[in-house]
C-alpha cells in the first residue's frame, strides 16, 4: 500500500506529520511497537532534514506485509560529500535552524542506526534521495 | 448491560425512549455507538462508561444499572460508603454531621468515605512507582480512564499503578472494624454511593484484581435527593450515632483534579476531561514520553465534581469541597498523619491490566493491510462530511464497519445517490434498517427537529 506526502522546506511546524501519520498506519496493522519506533524516527530524521536543508520534497511510503520502504526526494543543494555527512557531529546547520533546536549532526547517524537498509544519494544544486528500508 | 456478556457495563440504551438521533453517536470517546433500527447500540468490547452519552442525550434514554435504597435492608449492618463530593453537593450550612444523620434515618447503620484510605493508598503507590520500570506510571484512580487506557491506548497498560483502589481498601478497612466487633461479614452490607457509571463498573466487574467486597452501588443524585428531603426534619428528630470523621484536609480534596497528583512521587502532572486526557496520552503513546513520573488522569471536566451523576454545578462543588477541607484544621496542614489504615503492601497489590482489545484492523499483518486498502478505497468514494446518516459517527468509522462486515455500503445515502444503482424504494430500506421503519414519513410530534 502506497502514501505520499509533500514536504516543504523551512517549515518547521509541520515538521513531523509524515512520521506521526506512518505511526498511526503501522499500529492499525498491528506492527510490533519497537519496529514502529524505529521506522518512526528515521522518518523524523529524514523528514526534519528536508524542512531543515532543502527547498521541498516528497516522500513515497510503500507497505506490503515483508518490508516498510521509505524513499525521500528533495529539490534542494545536496550534499557534497556523503561520507562526511553521515559523520556523528557534522553539521551546516544555518542559525536559525539551530535555533529551532536541530543542527547536532545527529540526524543520518540516527538514521542508518534505526533502518535495517538505508541508501542515500545527493547530487549538489540538484537535491538528495533518501531511500530508508525496514523489516517487519 | 447483560451480566451474559465477557464485558459488564453500568450504561444501557433504553430502546423506548431513544429518539434516534447523533449526539450519543458523536461524542463516544471511544467510537462505540451506532444508530440500529432507529436506535443507539453501543458496542460492549469498546465502551468504558464515561458516561458522555447521558450528558448529551436530551431524551434521557442512556440508563444506569443500580441497586435501590430497599436492598439495604437485607443486611443488619448497612454501610453507606460515600465518596466527599457528595458532602461537595452541599452548601456549608449543611454540616457533615447532619449528611451523616440525614444517611442513618435513611436506613444506614454506618457511613464510611471512600477517600479515608488515601493516605495509606498513596504511600503504597510511592512504593508502586519506586519498584516499577514503567514511567510516567498512570494512576487508576477513575476507572473510565483505565478502561480507556484498556481499549485505545494498549501499549501503555504496563503504566497503570498496581494498587487496590480506595473503594477496596476501605472496605478492607470496613470488615476489618466490625470483626474487632465481632460480626460476621454475612450480616454487612456496603454499599457504594456512586458520583459514575464508571465506578459502578470499577466495583461489578473489577479489572485485575477477582473480587469485590461491596454489595451494591446506588447513584448519588437519588441519596442526594433523599438526604435533602430527611434535612428538613433532621432538626426535630433525635438521633444518636457514632460520629466518626477519619479525612484529613487533604483527603477531602483527593477527588479534586490535582488531589491526588500532588502527594505522588515525583512530577507529575494532572489532567482533567476525556478529550484533555486522549490528546496527553497520543503524545505520551508518540513520543515516549518517560520524564513525567505520575499521570493522574480523570475522565470528568473537574474530576469527580464533574461526574455524570452528581447533581451539583461542578465548579460550585469543587469550591464547596475547598471550604470544607479547609475546616478541617486540626488535622490538617496538608502533611501527613500515620494513617489509621494499615495493612501489608501484599495484600492491596493487584496483578496487571491486561490490554481489553487488539489494536488494529487485525492481528495478522496481511490481513490487516487488505483491510486498510479496502478502507481507503472506501473513503475516497464516501463524502467525507461526517453526517452520521450512515448509523456511524463518522465516514471514516463507516468504511471500517464495512471493511468488518458490519454494515453496508449502501447505507451512505450520499453513496445511493452519485451511485445510481439502487431504486428508490429499495434505497429507503437501507435508510430504515439504520434509522427504523415509518422515520422518513411526516411526524409532528417527534422530539428530534426543534429548537
Ligand atoms: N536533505 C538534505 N539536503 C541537503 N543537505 C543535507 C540533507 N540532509 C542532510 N544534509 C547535510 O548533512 C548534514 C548532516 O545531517 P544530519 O541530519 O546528520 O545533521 P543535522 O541535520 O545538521 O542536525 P540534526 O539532524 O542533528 O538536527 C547537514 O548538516 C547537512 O549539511
Ligand atoms: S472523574 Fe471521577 S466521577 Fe468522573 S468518571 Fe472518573 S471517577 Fe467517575
Ligand atoms: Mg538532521
Amino acid at each position: 500500500m502506497k502514501f505520499e506526502y509533500k514536504v516543504q522546506g523551512g517549515n518547521f511546524s509541520k515538521a513531523g506529520y509524515a512520521s506521526s501519520d506512518l505511526k498511526k498506519i503501522l499500529k492499525q496493522l498491528n506492527v510490533n511497537p519497537a519496529i514502529i519506533k524505529r521506522v518512526v524516527v528515521a522518518l523524523y530524521e529524514a523528514e526534519v532534514n528536508i524542512v531543515a536543508h532543502a527547498y521541498n520534497g516528497t516522500i513515497t511510503i510503500d507497505i506490503d506485509d515483508k518490508q516498510v520502504r521509505i524513499v525521500l526526494e528533495d529539490q534542494g543543494p545536496g550534499i557534497p560529500s556523503i561520507e562526511q555527512a553521515m559523520q556523528k557531529g557534522f553539521s551546516t546547520a544555518s542559525p536559525h535552524v539551530r535555533e529551532m533546536g536541530f543542527g547536532a549532526g545527529m540526524g543520518l547517524p540516527n538514521i542508518k542506526k534505526n533502518a535495517d537498509v538505508m541508501n542515500i544519494t545527493s547530487k549538489v544544486n540538484v537535491g538528495t534521495t533518501v531511500e530508508i528500508i525496514n523489516y517487519i | 448491560m447483560n451480566n451474559t456478556s465477557s464485558f459488564y457495563h453500568a450504561i444501557y440504551i433504553d430502546k423506548d425512549s431513544c429518539i434516534g438521533c447523533t449526539r450519543c453517536l458523536k461524542n463516544c470517546p471511544t467510537k462505540s455507538i451506532r444508530i440500529v433500527q432507529g436506535v443507539a447500540d453501543i458496542d460492549e468490547s469498546s465502551c468504558i462508561d464515561c458516561g458522555e452519552c447521558m450528558r448529551v442525550c436530551l431524551a434521557n434514554a442512556v440508563k444506569i444499572e443500580q441497586g435501590c435504597l430497599e436492598s439495604i435492608f437485607k443486611y443488619k449492618y448497612r454501610v453507606a460508603l460515600i465518596p466527599t463530593v457528595l458532602s461537595g453537593q452541599f452548601n456549608l450550612d449543611v454540616t457533615t454531621d447532619q449528611i451523616y444523620k440525614a444517611l442513618h434515618l435513611l436506613g444506614f447503620t454506618h457511613v464510611y468515605e471512600e477517600e479515608e484510605s488515601a493516605e495509606f493508598q498513596i504511600e503504597a503507590i510511592r512504593k508502586f512507582q519506586k519498584e516499577t520500570y514503567n514511567a510516567p506510571v498512570i494512576s487508576t484512580f477513575c476507572p473510565a480512564i483505565v478502561r480507556l487506557v484498556q481499549v485505545r491506548f494498549p501499549t501503555l497498560t504496563g503504566n497503570l499503578v498496581l494498587i487496590k483502589s480506595l473503594i477496596d481498601i476501605t472496605a478492607m478497612a470496613i470488615l476489618e472494624d466490625f470483626k474487632e466487633k465481632g460480626i460476621s461479614p454475612d450480616e454487612i452490607g456496603i454499599f457504594y454511593i456512586t458520583p459514575c457509571p464508571a465506578k459502578i463498573v470499577a466495583i461489578k466487574s473489577p479489572v485485575g484484581d477477582k473480587k469485590t467486597l461491596i454489595t451494591d452501588t446506588i447513584s448519588l443524585e437519588v441519596i442526594y435527593d433523599l438526604i435533602r428531603k430527611k434535612l428538613q426534619v433532621i432538626n426535630e428528630t433525635d438521633i444518636s450515632y457514632e460520629s466518626r470523621i477519619h479525612l484529613t484536609k487533604a483527603e477531602v480534596k483527593w477527588s479534586l483534579t490535582g488531589g491526588e497528583a500532588k502527594h505522588a512521587f515525583g512530577r507529575s502532572l494532572s489532567i482533567d476531561g476525556l478529550a484533555n486526557v486522549t490528546e496527553f496520552l497520543d503524545k505520551v503513546d508518540d513520543e515516549a514520553i518517560d520524564d513525567i513520573d505520575f499521570l493522574e488522569l480523570r475522565a470528568c471536566d473537574q474530576s469527580c465534581p464533574g461526574g455524570v451523576l452528581c447533581p451539583g454545578n461542578r465548579f460550585l462543588t469543587v469550591e464547596k469541597l475547598g471550604m470544607r477541607a479547609s475546616q478541617f484544621n486540626a488535622v490538617d496542614n496538608e502533611c501527613f498523619e500515620a494513617p489509621t489504615i494499615d495493612f501489608p503492601y501484599e495484600d492491596v497489590c493487584v496483578p496487571p491490566v491486561l490490554p481489553r482489545q487488539q489494536a488494529g484492523l487485525d492481528s495478522n499483518i496481511s490481513v490487516a493491510l487488505k483491510k486498510m486498502e479496502k478502507v481507503h478505497n472506501y473513503t475516497c468514494y464516501l463524502p467525507g462530511f461526517d453526517c452520521g446518516g450512515c448509523g456511524a459517527p463518522d465516514c471514516y468509522s463507516f468504511a471500517k464497519d464495512v471493511v468488518n462486515d458490519k454494515a453496508s455500503l449502501s447505507n451512505c445515502v450520499f453513496l445511493q445517490f452519485s451511485n445510481n444503482i439502487l431504486d428508490h424504494e429499495h434505497g429507503k430500506k437501507f435508510i430504515e434498517n439504520v434509522w427504523g421503519k415509518n422515520r422518513l414519513q411526516k411526524d409532528c410530534t417527534k422530539k428530534g427537529a426543534r429548537e
